[in-house]
């Protein structure tokens, strides 16, 4: 009984910890539409920070306390609204929910090149060791400091947005934004509030989380998921019901990690897995009892997903093949294994193309789908490619399955809960003990899976050098398959479910059946990355949990979700030591590496088509150049040449490829006579370059169409003339 | 055909739709006209199955549809278009209406019928042409070819000559009568009263929700309560 | 009379599409001004314009003399640039007096905004927590029309009030106006119910097409309207 007693009080202090949590992101959302997935990240460093100033630095405790929650804080969310989440206007919600993956993760890697992980650094829970004694049961002070604090964060907020002009003002702008300023008040100081908040928030419930937990980044910034199932039981908006949805997590996880050792003792590895993954569950469960989601109709956004050519397909897929041909004999063994995971990553970055970058539903399971694949293949051991096709089988039917709830929802809750079953298969289900399926014994991960080299019709390629080119070309035929899948029906349907769902179903197509098919689809293409993955080195679970399959999807992003070019950039930037060997004695770029691709991801708002949108136009110079490109091949070759006689050794090659690329576009632009031709490329072809903004005729422009300065910009920037300081200047106020 | 009977829409504590009876005929074009937050809207949207009706029954040859998932409804020969355009941006003019083709219906080939419908409206020229930077009037059009590619049996049409200049909308009238001359019923709702006087054969006229009144034409431009509806007479006598 | 809103040559639109093609329109201060024309005409770009909601893409927007092109919705409303969007003009999740609350920015107290409201619609006195989105249509305009009064606006911008209405809740509603409009507010007009408009206004004009088609007295608009919405018959 008193254990009970104890074990519930526990887990209502863990609840009141998540609600504090909750509350903030809760808050955040309502009053600004953007749901904040660093919010658990921005807890984390908050956590750090307090270590730093009351541990390091010995400041007392109020005084680290105001530092941190009062000052850097809601500094650090008004800087966060006003650099960033502001200019993400008109943009999808897919992007502002990569934006804040991005951030998410460049706060994880701050905290990782500030604080190094390894060493211990202790944190004392508040009043550590006063304890109140109560109906025979002990309470630590701690619990007591969490559930106090739960309750002036419900009342504070209470008072706040029921009493205050200012929190009254917030609740409206979830209402109805553009009343708001017709009624005298700014939505965006609103949104500045709300920010600076959440973070605080954010902040109070890392510093009280922490203690209990090791001082670490990632389970503290993956504590959010607990979080999450709290703020989606209040369904992002109230939060009374956000409070008890994070009473229901804390007890139940309490519960369960109280009653763990009750159960029998050869059933508790099996168990312990599930209770770490209990708010997970929680979570999923929650939204598949969400009511529908309503169709949505055409919502305009800045994003434009450009059709990709054949020939521009075919020249990425040689370029693949044929790069990895050049580039393996030249590396040592050591070398090869260390760029072993490059296709596979790429791959697997692929395969967020048609569901993620086509059909805007945001699957954050990609690479656990690719792990199913990666457990699929080894445990069959086929070395043919039938091994990937069975790979691409499992792994497809497994995302169907996951599919088959969501087709009800949109959006954040597509995200949410593939977020929720990625956690799910990384705790519990991946990691699972062996167990029997009928009389055979299965396990998913036996500490990692063997390594199962590719054979083809006979031909032997287990040399490494072999099996990287066979990855290159896996790689480059799924490249074509999917730029295919683009160019089909099936793939217009896609584009058309993720900009006008309303449209599609009065059009007689099942939005339902084309989900669950591009999920279908998507994860066996993952599942085959995975099954290449495992060919190579041995897979462990943790190559394919949450946490590693993020950075994938934001190189994707930044690199241009819809464009097949982007994968390999991924592969080249995650599955490759390229950037920490670039850069190797100067600047230690693998400890940064997390922090810049947030940095980098936090950018995209900007250009929400992807930097191959952006540098598709050079391209296509450099295309249209005969000279230029002719010059370009010999150059590479040279290199190339240089390289494989030992000439030159890698540094100097690497700069040269890149020299010579980079000319190549320079040459191209300044060969070009007149900007003009570049439009009339376009004009011609009727595609728009990757264009942010509606594409305007010039000639219409001005006559049927009024000249505006957005007008003469995005004209501008269609006729190059930007660069080249030539903005035409008009003010809004010319007749 | 197409048939509403006693359909009534309740939104929080506001009758949207009260009672709403009508026809629309294979091979007419019937008008739908009433002043702005009549309900018009949400009547399409309850036919085509993106609302559903607190009461009443949506019939389509004779087969009760209410609790029909859009794209089946679709699938069954009901087709509409949007007040807000609802092209897919990123696609171009073909891949569009292209969308739509169904090949269990008819021998013909997508791109087959793409081709003919865009002849048909006159659009052709912008077939590889990305939809999101064609021009409302234009876009019009392209919404109805696509609503057409999709063969539809009742061709729902929502204020489809708003953003056209009256040369547009003179081509749209006969671009109307071709397309019911060729068995396909269409249900018009369209604030250009001149238009709909002009094509339709039959008129219903919605008011807070209600139909006040259903007749040809110049029946109904002579009824006073339509009158009353559009220009906001509070007493009917004197109008 | 003093001039309090001066529109010349304003063109507007949106995405590349000209709504407005060169309005020019004067409101003198106190006065009412009933806009009118067939739907698609751009009546309510051109009060969005007004509201600082929409900046034109030519043309000048005088408020009191000043030319206030480009300033924000929130600025011009605490100016005194009152609106009431087409729609309703209520936060539904907020209470009456929370909805009132709103307005407390230009130097009045709560108690004394909720004063103001309840002295013209003591109906609402009756339903201070009751959230708004549950009222009836007739009430929640009403509830607008009292948010709009408390600021003590020079400047009021209706747009279609009467939405969705039944004729005798809009009449109730056209009184409350008719007492704004006596106590010396300006106000712009846009509605359907035509002859309510014109029975209060001082001065009518129609807009067609994104152009002044006519403008004049009252009496005088009345007669081409029908013209105007049924087609030369």
């Amino acid at each position: 009984m008193d254990k009970f007693l104890s074990i519930t009080v526990g887990g209502f202090a863990t609840g009141a910890i998540y609600a504090v949590a909750a509350s903030g992101l809760v808050l955040t959302y309502a009053t600004t539409g953007t749901f904040n997935f660093a919010h658990g990240a921005i807890g984390m460093v908050a956590a750090f920070l307090y270590w730093q100033v009351h541990v390091a630095w010995g400041w007392s405790t109020p005084v680290s306390l105001v530092a941190v929650l009062l000052v850097a804080a809601p500094l650090f969310g008004v800087g966060l609204e006003r650099l960033i989440m502001r200019r993400l206007e008109g943009t999808s919600e897919t992007t502002r929910l990569v934006v804040t993956i991005s951030l998410l993760l460049g706060l994880l890697g701050f905290s990782v090149a500030m604080w190094a992980p390894g060493t211990n650094r202790p944190m004392r829970q508040f009043f550590q060791g006063n304890v109140l004694e109560l109906a025979g049961i002990r309470i630590p002070w701690h619990q007591l400091v969490s559930l106090a604090a739960a309750a002036a964060v419900a009342i504070g907020l209470r008072l706040l947005l029921y009493g205050t002009r200012r929190g009254i003002t917030m609740r409206a702008s979830v209402d109805n934004r553009s009343l708001v300023a017709l009624n005298g008040s700014r939505p965006e100081h609103s949104a500045m509030v709300s920010w600076a908040l959440g973070c605080s928030l954010a902040a109070l419930s890392g510093i009280l989380i922490a203690p209990t937990l090791t001082l670490s980044a990632v389970p503290l910034t993956l504590l959010i998921v607990n979080a999450y199932g709290a703020a989606i039981f209040g369904r992002l908006q109230s939060l009374p019901l956000t409070f008890v949805g994070a009473m229901v997590i804390g007890l139940a996880t309490s519960y369960g990690i109280g009653y763990l050792s009750s159960l029998p003792t050869d059933l508790q590895p099996y168990a312990r897995g599930l209770v770490d993954a209990l708010p997970a569950i929680v979570l999923l469960a929650v939204v598949w009892l969400l009511p529908a989601s309503r169709l949505a109709q055409v919502t305009r956004t800045r994003e434009i997903a450009a059709k990709p050519s054949w020939g521009g397909a075919i020249a990425l897929a040689v370029a693949s093949v044929v790069g990895s041909a050049m580039l393996a004999p030249l590396l040592t063994t050591g070398e090869l294994v260390s760029i072993g995971r490059l296709w596979g990553i790429a791959i697997v970055g692929l395969s967020m193309i048609p569901v993620i970058g086509l059909s805007g539903q945001l699957s954050l399971s990609q690479l656990t789908f690719a792990g199913f694949g990666a457990v699929a293949y080894a445990h069959l051991g086929w070395a043919n490619p039938l091994g990937l096709v069975w790979a691409a089988l499992v792994a497809g039917v497994v995302a169907g399955l996951v599919a088959l709830p969501l087709v009800r929802l949109q959006g954040i809750y597509v995200a949410l809960a593939t977020a929720a079953f990625t956690v799910l298969c990384d705790r519990w289900l991946f990691p699972l003990p062996e167990f029997s399926i009928g009389s055979r014994p299965f396990q998913f991960f036996p500490g990692s899976l063997p390594v199962v080299r590719p054979h083809l019709l006979g031909i032997d390629l287990t040399s490494p050098t072999a099996s990287f080119v066979y990855a290159s070309v896996v790689f480059a035929l799924l490249a074509l398959l999917v730029v295919a899948i683009r160019r089909s029906a099936f793939g217009a349907r896609l584009i058309a479910i993720k900009e006008g769902p309303a449209a599609v179903a009065t059009a007689g197509i099942s939005v339902a059946a084309v989900k669950v098919g591009v999920f279908a689809l998507s994860g066996a293409i993952a599942g085959i990355g995975g099954a290449i993955l495992s060919s190579s080195s041995p897979a462990t679970v943790s190559q394919f949990d949450l946490v590693a399959g993020l950075p994938i999807l934001l190189v994707m992003v930044v690199g241009g979700i819809t464009s097949v070019g982007a994968p390999v950039f991924a592969g080249v930037f995650l599955g490759s030591p390229l950037p920490t060997k670039l850069m190797s004695g100067h600047f230690d770029l693998g400890r940064w590496q997390n922090a810049l691709i947030g940095l980098v991801g936090v950018s995209v708002g900007r250009n929400p088509n992807g930097v191959s949108a952006a540098l598709n136009p050079a391209g296509r110079r450099v295309k249209a150049d005969l000279p230029v490109a002719a010059a370009l091949i010999v150059a590479l070759g040279t290199a190339w040449g240089l390289r494989i006689t030992e000439t030159i050794s890698n540094g100097p090659y690497v700069a040269l490829t890149i020299a010579a690329l980079v000319g190549s576009v320079w040459l191209a632009r300044r060969r070009l006579p007149e900007a003009i031709s570049l439009a009339e490329l376009d004009s011609v072809r009727g595609v728009a370059s990757g264009a942010t903004a509606p594409m305007i005729e010039p000639e219409l422009l001005g006559l049927t169409v009024p000249y505006t300065p957005e007008a003469v910009a995005a004209l501008d920037e269609a006729l190059d003339l930007a660069s080249a300081g030539r903005r035409v200047e008009v003010s809004s106020a010319g007749g | 055909m197409l048939a509403v009977e006693d359909v009534s829409v309740r939104f929080g504590g506001q009758l949207a739709l009260q009672d709403v009876n009508l026809q629309a005929p294979v091979g007419e074009i019937t008008g739908l006209i009433g002043p702005n937050g009549a309900g018009k809207t949400t009547l399409f949207n309850v036919i085509t199955g993106l609302g559903s009706p607190t009461r009443g029954r949506v019939l389509l040859d004779d087969r009760d549809v209410t609790r029909i998932a859009p794209h089946r409804r679709a699938r069954l020969g009901l087709s509409r278009t949007f007040q807000q355009l609802q092209l897919v941006g990123s696609l171009s003019v073909r891949e569009n209406i292209e969308l739509v083709v169904r090949r269990d219906r008819g021998g013909e080939s997508a791109s087959a019928c793409a081709t003919r419908v865009m002849d048909l409206l006159g659009v052709a020229h912008l077939a590889d042409v990305l939809a999101h930077t064609i021009p409302t009037g234009q876009a019009r059009l392209v919404e109805l070819a696509r609503a057409l590619a999709s063969r539809p049996r009742l061709l729902l049409l929502d204020e489809p000559a708003s953003g056209q200049d009256p040369q547009e909308t003179d081509q749209f009238k006969e671009i109307l009568r071709t397309v019911a001359a060729d068995g396909v019923g269409i249900l018009l709702v369209e604030h250009d009263v001149p238009l709909v006087m002009g094509v339709c054969s039959r008129i219903h006229v919605l008011d807070y929700g209600r139909i006040i009144a259903s007749g040809s034409p110049s029946e109904v431009q002579s009824d006073p309560e339509v009158v009353a509806a559009y220009l906001g007479t509070t007493e009917v006598s004197d109008a | 009379m003093t001039t309090l809103l001066e529109l010349r040559g304003i063109r507007a639109g949106y995405d590349g599409l000209e709504v407005l093609h060169g309005i020019d329109l004067v409101v003198e201060a106190g006065s009412v001004v009933a806009v009118l024309g067939p739907n698609g005409a751009g009546k309510t770009t051109l009060l969005r314009v007004v509201s600082g909601e929409l900046e034109p893409s030519g043309g000048d927007l005088v408020v009191g003399g000043r030319r206030l092109n480009g300033v924000p919705a929130a600025t011009l409303a605490r100016a005194g640039v009152c609106t009431i969007p087409e729609g309703r003009g209520v936060f539904p999740n907020l209470t009456v007096r929370e909805n009132l609350w709103m307005m407390t920015h230009r130097g009045v107290g709560r108690s004394e905004v909720e004063e103001t409201a309840f002295a013209y619609f003591p109906q609402l006195a009756a339903r201070t927590d009751q959230v708004a989105g549950t009222m009836s249509g007739g009430e929640q305009q009403m509830l607008a029309l009292a948010r709009a009064v408390v600021t003590g606006p020079a400047l009021l911008l209706l747009d279609e009030l009467s939405m969705g209405l039944a004729p005798l809740v809009v009449q109730g509603l056209f009184e409350a106006v008719d007492r704004l409009a006596r106590a010396g507010v300006a106000i712009v007009i846009v509605e359907q119910f035509v002859d309510a408009a014109l029975d209060l206004a001082d001065r009518a004009v129609i807009i067609s097409q994104g152009r002044v088609s006519s403008e004049g007295a009252p009496a005088q608009i009345r007669d081409e309207l029908r013209a105007a919405y049924f087609g030369a018959a």
